[in-house]
């Protein structure tokens, strides 16, 4: 039998997700206002031939499974490796690799759970190692790392990251519709307007918060 | 016509059988006569022979002359034949005028082809890191280390796999190659590399880095070496740019030198003034570039145009 006390807790943990969730696609957009995963978005928004869902939902559910592998590999594995590097080595020069491999081992996850879809999610797993091996990922691990935050923290934020990045690709693929117009200079057109573009949406949101996460 | 007389034809007739006509009194018609062979049949005539001895003797010492003229070719060295002139190149048309045009430009990653300012890689640690000339300098060396090594090794790599799970070969061969290179730029850096933050370890998985594992050829390892360092070389004159400029704008300093007593821009030290700085920067760029472009194609045009004439 549940008592206040524990509905209280089990209430307030729901809220801290949720919060962490909302800070993650809003307030801290992986895109927007750590400039992750940039190069590949202005890719995606001028690529007819993929969908924003069809690269973007890998991404959420790769940032979801890596999520808890690698607070572990930050908690557990980074601790107990220490007493064992040389002291030449620094344990910082560990963590690419360390989190590459917590992002692959989520993609052969996500792998075997799109697989159960068919041929229905085929595309979706054509674009998963492009989607993987993304700054978005491997940055919003380090993100949670360096921020410490705990295992719910850091599953909230990473499904809000992943959010926030399909959020960023909406707003920008939109954008770009627009910035086709014939009034644009020769010279914007492209990759200047776009980076102009994204750069008024950082700054609006950077005068709504005011400040921004360490990275 | 008719009442030509036939000069060689035996005459018929009263005149022909009263008084017949020495036949040595003839003239002979050889043709095609040598000096020789006239000499001889004039010698012939005047000893009293008959034409068709004399046509005999002619045609035997044209053969004579003939043999003795083919062996002397044959004995005698042969002429010594002018060296073939070499093949001229062959005159490119326009079409592949034009194409060797796009393909420098494609090939040019310093300038025309420059991979952050033209095709937008690397934005990343260019836009949050890169906000002073210090952390461009270190990113600079961290790109150096890492973006032709990765490229090499995961290529090489992909040969040995049959250009297999490429996004797992390069992303790895970045990662790995991070630890080396981590360890040389803290030598160099010490403590300071760690205001780069998460910029640093994120370059394993840049896209300036990792980009290629999206195209399906395989590039021999040659080629890739050499792509590699026009790749770092423009990715670090972009870096250094964006490095210097925001410094100037945002601290105004230069290279650590205070130059401005008031920063006229601070926002640019930010993401977001990154982003509109790079794309102003960016624009200008694309200007230059497409002016220059404009001129070369203009030149090849103007050069078959005139070839026309």
């Amino acid at each position: 039998m549940l008592n206040v006390a524990t509905e209280l807790s089990v209430m307030e943990a729901v809220l801290k997700f949720f919060s962490y969730a909302v800070m993650a696609v809003f307030a801290e957009n992986i895109v927007f206002t750590q400039g992750m995963g940039v190069s590949r978005l202005l890719k995606l928004v001028e690529d007819r031939d993929i969908r924003t869902l069809q690269y973007c939902i890998p991404i959420i559910l790769v940032q979801l499974v890596s999520a808890p592998l690698g607070w572990m590999a930050h908690d557990w594995f980074f601790p107990w490796i220490r007493n064992y590097l040389p002291s030449w080595l620094p344990i910082t020069a560990l963590r690419p690799v360390v989190y590459l491999t917590c992002a692959t081992v989520a993609m052969g996850v996500v792998w075997l759970i799109l697989c159960i879809g068919g041929k229905h999610s085929r595309p979706f797993r054509e674009q998963l190692p492009l989607a993987t091996y993304n700054c978005c990922i491997l940055g919003t691990i380090l993100i949670c790392a360096n921020q410490n935050f705990t295992l719910l923290e850091t599953v909230a934020f990473s499904l809000g990251s992943g959010i926030g990045y399909l959020f960023a690709v909406a707003i920008v693929d939109e954008g770009r519709r627009r910035l086709r117009s014939k009034d644009v200079p020769g010279v914007f057109k492209g990759l200047p307007s776009s980076l102009i573009y994204i750069g008024i949406l950082s700054l609006a949101i950077y005068g709504l918060v005011g400040h921004s996460i360490t990275a | 016509m008719q009442n030509t007389p036939n000069r060689n034809k035996p005459r018929s007739g009263k005149a022909g059988k009263g008084k017949q006509q020495p036949e040595r009194s003839q003239t002979l018609i050889i043709p095609q006569i040598s000096p020789e062979m006239l000499e001889s049949a004039r010698r012939a005539a005047m000893e009293g022979k008959t034409q068709h001895e004399i046509e005999q003797a002619a045609m035997e010492a044209e053969q004579r002359r003939q043999a003795e003229t083919a062996d002397a070719a044959q004995t005698a060295e042969p002429p010594r034949q002018p060296a073939p002139k070499p093949a001229a190149p062959r005159r490119k048309t326009r079409a592949e005028a034009e194409a060797e045009l796009d393909q420098k430009i494609h090939d040019d990653h310093l300038w025309l082809n420059n991979p952050v300012m033209m095709r937008g890689l690397g934005l990343a640690p260019v836009i949050a890191a890169a906000y002073n000339w210090d952390n461009a300098l270190m990113l600079c060396a961290a790109a150096v280390l890492l973006l032709t090594t990765t490229r090499v090794l995961a290529v090489a790599i992909c040969h040995l796999t049959g250009n297999r799970f490429r996004p797992v070969i390069y992303a790895y061969s970045a990662a790995i190659l991070y630890i080396p290179a981590y360890c040389i730029l803290y030598a160099w850096f010490g403590t300071d590399l760690s205001v780069l933050g998460i910029y640093l370890p994120l370059l394993a998985v840049e896209s300036a880095i990792i980009k290629r594992m999206e195209s399906p050829e395989l590039e021999p390892v040659g080629e890739a070496l050499r792509r590699g360092i026009n790749n770092t070389a423009g990715l670090c004159i972009a870096v250094l740019l964006v490095g210097f400029v925001r410094e100037l704008l945002g601290a105004g300093t230069a290279f650590g030198h205070v130059i401005m007593e008031i920063a006229p821009l601070p926002i640019v030290q930010q993401p977001a003034g990154g982003f509109i700085l790079l794309g102003l920067i960016a624009a200008a760029w694309t200007g230059i570039v497409n002016a220059y472009t404009h001129f070369k194609r203009e030149e090849v045009r103007h050069q078959y145009a005139e070839r026309r004439h």
